[in-house]
């Protein structure tokens, strides 16, 4: 098939997205007190855990740290379960992709979606413990929509490469699992880039995700604008992951029935 | 629009492997010793050079034995199979119901599984909604349909399905085996029910092994005699013909 008639599918196929979100959103809240509230507190409570952990090793910047992790840690934790949930996401629609004409795309996309709405709550929801924490609110914050958009184009095409990766070799997702967790240490997230020694700075630069979370932590951490290398690198990156991505994916995409 | 669905010299081949999943460990040690790894593939043509021409007003049967290639052929021409060679066109309106009851969601309400398999099959979220009281009682399900689905019987949950995907109006239905279920009193219902979505559908391709519905539904038959289309024409002719080859033992018939 072209990549227009791909592309016209996928459109087509929108409310079947949206309501693949809506009953995810309803299943995870349904029947629990807290609700909603719990995707907050899970965040807040990790935050704290690590503050606390880790404050002796920063001490003096105990605010700005909080801060920090509070910056990296929720894109991240949207990473992570996009790309280790999206691994999952073709595996376990197979149901539905042997009864009936998807486009497959909206099975990684289903698992990103969700992952971005938990994002979006928690950092709304955390907006006021950030404030207290002594978010200085400023101009650089109208960046975290486009930082938000970018992480979202890199994930659609990270996850859907790991949806179809997996189904030609199952052992891939285990393989994601530890690469996810080297991936988390790598990234200055619970050690902020500027508190490492300067002369590794350079090799840490080297990650993508640095300068992705950077377009988040910049702003939201520090109050100030990230520089216009980081911005323009999460941009190539963003882009590449996505290009990339769904190139595997578009090309695997009418095979993958045979394999599962 | 006048719906049709034509297939072209459409050719289907399986791979089957013998290793199914090769681990990317195994992979990459093979590689290392520097010969590539045997997986066992076999291959075999499922569909070899069928074409097919449904018009509007067609209601086909497809016999066939075990294994013919007959559920594939349904498969390629709903799309959930992309044929090795050749091509489906197809205009219109085309629902595939092979399982019944496919995707339900155990933690959502019956009502609302009737929402997403509309939204599924592509229809109007709206028109669904307005839909969904007449389902539920045709089901015999108005007392639960607030409940999860995962609370119901195996026989609610195949009434539930049954009722949900009969409520479509496609102009293409495809269909492999897929209408029993539920106790004599609704099996009555639902073959009435079944009848009507027929009746309703402008191109209707059923596989089935019983002849008798296909006598009674259709008004043509194609025999599928591995991978080919071997004869295609009035049911009792074609029916007649493919019930003599298997009495008479032909090898391709012989499972």
């Amino acid at each position: 098939m072209t990549l227009a008639g791909r592309i016209h599918e996928i459109i087509r196929a929108r409310t079947i997205v949206k309501n693949f979100l809506l009953e995810d959103i309803k299943v995870k809240y349904r029947r629990s007190v807290l609700g909603f509230l719990w995707s907050l507190l899970n965040p807040l409570l990790m935050l704290v855990v690590i503050s606390a952990a880790f404050a002796t090793l920063f001490a003096g910047t105990k605010g700005q740290y909080t801060l920090h992790l509070l910056a990296t840690l929720l894109p991240w934790t949207c990473v992570s379960l996009s790309i280790e949930g999206g691994c999952r996401s073709i595996l376990q629609s197979e149901n539905y992709i042997r009864q009936y004409r998807f486009p497959k795309l909206i099975f990684p996309m289903r698992t990103i979606l969700f992952a971005f709405v938990e994002l979006l709550l928690a950092l709304v929801a955390l907006l006021p413990i950030a404030l207290f924490l002594g978010m200085k609110p400023g101009p650089p914050l109208a960046l975290i929509p486009y930082a938000i958009l970018l992480l979202l184009i890199m994930l659609v095409g990270l996850g859907a490469m790991a949806s179809v990766a997996v189904v030609y070799f199952r052992d891939a997702e285990h393989l994601i699992g530890v690469f996810m967790r080297a991936w988390f240490y790598l990234t200055p997230i619970l050690i902020p880039f500027d508190a490492i020694p300067e002369k590794y700075q350079k090799y840490f630069a080297l990650n993508p995700m640095y300068h992705m979370l950077e377009l988040f932590d910049a702003p939201i951490a520090r109050g100030v604008w990230p520089s216009s290398t980081v911005l323009l690198t999460a941009t190539v990156i963003a882009a590449a992951s996505f290009v990339a991505g769904l190139s595997v994916f578009f090309r695997v995409e009418d095979d993958v029935i045979f394999r599962l | 629009m006048n719906p049709y669905i034509r297939a072209d010299n459409i050719s289907l081949r399986f791979r089957l492997y013998r290793n199914r999943h090769p681990n990317i460990k195994e992979t990459v040690i093979h590689w290392l010793r520097g010969k590539s790894q045997d997986n066992g593939v076999t291959e075999f043509w499922a569909l070899k050079d069928v074409s097919l021409n449904f018009p509007p007003g067609d209601r086909v049967g497809i016999v066939g034995r075990n294994g013919a290639g007959k559920s594939t052929l349904l498969r390629v021409l709903s799309g959930i199979y992309r044929p090795t060679s050749g091509r489906v066109e197809q205009e219109g309106f085309l629902i595939p119901l092979f399982t019944v009851g496919f995707g339900f969601n155990g933690e959502l309400t019956g009502r609302e599984n009737i929402l997403q398999a509309g939204a599924i099959l592509g229809i109007d979220r709206k028109e669904m909604t307005r839909r969904v009281d007449s389902i539920l009682e045709f089901a015999e399900l108005e007392k639960f349909a607030d409940s999860p689905v995962k609370y119901y019987s195996t026989g609610m949950a195949m009434r539930l399905a049954f009722t949900t995907a009969t409520e479509v109006s496609p102009d293409i239905l495809l269909l492999d085996e897929v209408f029993n279920g539920g106790d004599a009193g609704f099996q009555e219902k639902a073959l009435v029910r079944m009848r009507a979505l027929i009746e309703r559908t402008k191109i209707v391709i059923m596989v089935s092994h019983s002849m008798e519905l296909i006598e009674q539904f259709c008004n043509r038959a194609i025999w599928i005699r591995d991978g080919h289309a071997a004869m295609d024409g009035p049911p009792k002719e074609v029916i007649a013909a493919y019930l003599a080859s298997i009495s008479a033992g032909h090898p391709a018939d012989n499972p």
